[in-house]
This record gives structure tokens, sequence and C-alpha cells, in this order.
């Protein structure tokens, strides 16, 4: 079976589970910028819960079926009908053949996720599609069990301020003694720009102690990469795999995906967690 | 070998010189350690990413008991067994720039590019990019002050002491000096990369 996308306006992508191991080829792992909303949509359907869903960013779309088929919206948006009637969020809705899922941006928040029981099938093993109006996508069968009765937990939402934890960088002894406090002690404005390869910050300048040039070095998602320029700029889900910018803190890997409803203007601040080996 | 922090899935580990990074990456690759996922080489780290925050650990204890043995090294799992030629036809429009910087012929800039065996030392960039180091030199140069904003897949570059072979359309500042028809990259392969870490090619002057 297939579904097809109507109408999309902003950014439209099919996200799999990520591409772990090919790190030393070059290939990032990429994945959906919320992994728990994600997983909480493919559970709300039935799936496993990597399984190939659509990631909707600043935009509107509307889905049809030829084929009976359950799927389910999960994130801040202003509202998803079946035809005209509005249906609920984070609850498996049943699509009848013919009908019309239409999802509409919230003002407050960045993206929502769109999973189809049995899962989509991705076209391309390294990238993400990009899908556009008068796209078909395949279904597959990557179930994980019935759809559930019940709806589970909500989804992070479109708060204007985020406090996330932060441990200590690889590259924190190239800057000078401040810098921590100020990365600390400040409110960082998330800056026009930011996107799925980095969440870009505006605020004091973070300045380096060392100034000779750092030999690229590994990446993960959350390292917190400072550019000649002094203003953070967070690696998000489709960061490079290496990089040349001295990191400074990394944010923590069960926190950073909130930077996913990151408006360009809302705010973030960072507390500290100690490292966890010695 | 120095051990530095990388948020709560992942540890940096510094080594003292690029041997030591091979010798590093050659060892996790034949064998991986106990917790880890995956390991991303650079120019002299290795980034040992771990499954859960609970793996860092017994990771960090048993990357401090490594015994690294210098080279020679194995190849990547699955890479191809032998050096792998790629055919270049020498026509890229840095050619005389760099023969210049070097003080050097461009006949002599081809024929140490096609004269010595080249190794993968890590990939970056974009996927499939590779960063060879030549056994005997003699080539390196600046990066172009101004990046092109847009260079053809196929183009072979260098910069600083490396070459590559640009997998696909990009911008880049490496200087060109010349092009292959063959695939870097092949989304269907396994491994989807010609040229993985480790392994050993030689540049074939395509018009001789």
């Amino acid at each position: 079976m297939s579904v097809t996308v109507e109408t999309v306006s902003g950014r439209l992508t099919v996200q799999g589970p990520g591409r772990i191991g090919f790190g030393a080829l070059g290939v990032g792992r990429g994945g959906p910028a919320d992994r728990r909303a994600a997983a909480l949509a493919n559970r709300l359907v039935g799936n496993a819960e990597a399984a190939p869903l659509f990631e909707l960013t600043l935009g509107s779309m509307t889905l049809t079926t030829t084929t009976p088929a359950v799927v389910c919206v999960v994130g801040p948006t202003a509202g998803q009908w079946v035809g005209r009637a509005p249906v609920d969020a984070h609850r498996a809705q049943h699509l009848q053949p013919g009908e019309r899922l239409h999802v509409a941006p919230a003002s407050s928040a960045v993206r929502s996720w769109l999973a189809v029981r049995g899962g989509l099938v991705s076209t391309s093993r390294f990238s993400d599609p990009v899908i556009r109006a008068g796209d078909r996508v395949e279904v597959g069968n990557d179930t994980a069990g019935p759809v559930p009765a019940q709806d589970i937990a909500g989804a992070a939402g479109g708060e204007h301020h985020r406090r996330l934890a932060v441990i200590a960088g690889p590259r924190l002894d190239w800057f000078e003694d401040m810098a921590w406090a100020t990365l600390l002690g400040t409110n960082w404005t998330v800056r026009p720009h930011s996107d799925r390869v980095g969440i870009r910050l505006d605020g004091p300048p973070l300045r380096r102690a060392r100034r000779e040039e750092l030999r690229s070095e590994g990446l993960i998602r959350g390292s917190i990469q400072v550019p000649a320029d002094g203003r953070p700029v967070i690696c998000f889900a489709d960061h490079p795999t290496t990089g040349g910018y001295p990191v400074v803190a990394v944010v923590a890997d069960d926190e950073v995906d909130r930077l996913a409803q990151a408006l360009p203007g809302s705010t973030v601040s960072f507390v500290a967690r100690p490292q966890p080996w010695r | 070998m120095r051990l530095l922090p990388c948020g709560d899935t992942a540890i940096l580990v510094e080594c003292a010189d690029a041997a030591g990074r091979r010798a590093l990456d050659a060892r996790l690759r034949a064998d991986p350690l106990p917790g880890m996922v995956e390991h991303v080489p650079a120019e002299r780290t290795v980034l040992v990413r771990a499954g859960r925050p609970a793996d860092l650990q017994p990771l960090a204890d048993a990357l401090r008991s490594l015994r690294l043995v210098p080279g020679p090294h194995p190849l990547p799992r699955g890479g191809e067994p032998e050096v792998v030629r790629i055919p270049v036809v020498y026509d890229g429009p840095d050619l005389d720039e760099v023969a210049t910087e070097l003080g050097i012929e461009v006949d002599e800039v081809i024929a140490r590019h096609a004269g010595q065996v080249w190794t993968v030392e890590f990939c970056g960039f974009m996927p499939g990019f590779a960063y060879l180091c030549g056994d005997r030199g003699g080539l390196e140069v600046s990066r172009r002050a101004t990046p092109r904003p847009s260079v053809p897949a196929g183009a072979v570059g260098l910069a600083g002491a490396y070459t590559g072979v640009y997998p696909a359309t990009s911008p880049g500042g490496w200087q060109l000096i010349g092009h292959t028809d063959r695939m870097m990259w092949d989304d269907s392969a396994d491994p989807p990369t010609l040229l993985g870490p480790g392994q050993t090619v030689r540049f074939v002057d395509a018009r001789r």
C-alpha cells in the first residue's frame, strides 16, 4: 500500500532510525529531530519505535490513501482534521480510502511527526528523502504489535525557554577561564538559520584562550562548537561527522532533542551535569 | 593517548600523532571494545561512541588498558583487499597554480600524484570524502583562498598533505588537479564508499 502527499508547505522529509556505524565513512546518523516524539508516534500506531515516518517542519500537509490506513500525528500542531472533522493529535486515526488528513502548523513550535501504521519505505539509505506535493510514499510492514487501545504520554512542546543539561566538552581548556561561567550564566537566543544541521545561538562571545587551528575531530548530536566569532552552534540531527571548531560543552543526549521545537527568538540556558566517567 | 570528555554517549581519544591515531583506528575496526557502537577517526583523534551512558566507564577503562601495535594495519572489513586503482585525467583548473606553488613543472605534479601509494587516513566533510596521505609526499599545497561554490563529482584535489576525490558535487576549497569517472559512492553497495579508512590507493594517469 501507499499514501499520497497531496499538499505540503514547509519541509517534509521521511526520517528513519538513523544510520549507525557509518560515521567513519563521513555519514552522520540523522534520524528524527526529536527521537522520543517520533517513537511515540510510531508506538501509537503499533509500529516499531524506529520505523520511518514523516517529519514536518514549519508547514502544513494533506495526506490521502487508497486503502484503509492508521495514522497518528505527534507534536504541537495547530490542529489536524480528517475531512472536515477535527481529530486529536497523539491518538491513532483510521483513514478510509479517499479521506484526507490535514495537519496545520503551530505558530509556537517547529516540527511535528506523522506515523503511518506499517512505517514508510525510505527510498534512500544514506539521505532523507524530501517529499513534495503529489509524491506517493510506499508503506511497509514495520509493526511491533496491534494499534494500542489507549494513547500514551505527550511530547515535548513549544515552550519559549529551554534549560538543557550540558557536560564539559573535549576543548573546554581552549577557552578563557570565564567561558564556562558565561556558557552557564547566559540566556542564549536561538538565531534564524537554525536547522537540522545546527542550532545557532546568540549571546556574549565565548572567547578562546588558544588561537591555533584545531585539527578536525569527531562530533556528536549536542556538541557545542564555537566558531571564530564566539557564538555557539549546537550540532543537531544532521551535523557533519567532523568539524574544526573547538567543542566547549556537549548537551546531554536525553535533552538535546528538545531543541527540535526551538523557534528563532526563543531562549536556551544550560545547567552543568557531571561527566559520566572518570 | 589522552581521553577527553565528549558528552554522555562518547569519549574523544586524542593520539600523540597520526601513527597513533592510525593504530587505534585499526585496532577498534578489527576488534571493537565492549559497549562501543562505532568510532570516527579524524586527524589526531578517534571519537568512540557508546550505546548508553552506563557503557562509558568500562569503555574508558578498556581504552586506557589498550596496548597498540604500530602498523601495518588490517584493512576495513568488507573493503577491497588490495590497492584500489583510480584512473585520473589530469586536467584540473588549478594544475598550473599547484605547479607554481611547488616550484615544479605540471608534468612533475602529475608524476608525483600518480607515482605513490596513498592511504585513506579518515573520512569527513561529506559522505564518502576520504582524506588520503601519500607515502612519498612532495605535494603539500594550500587551499584556495576562495572556495568554489560548486566542485563537480569526481574532481581530484589537493589540500595540505592530503589528496581527495569529491564523491558528489559540492562547494569546495581544494586545488583541483584532475577528475576521475570512478564512482566514489554507491548508495546500494555495502560499504557504500569505495574508500574507507585504511584503504590504499594508486592514482593512474588515464592518458598514458
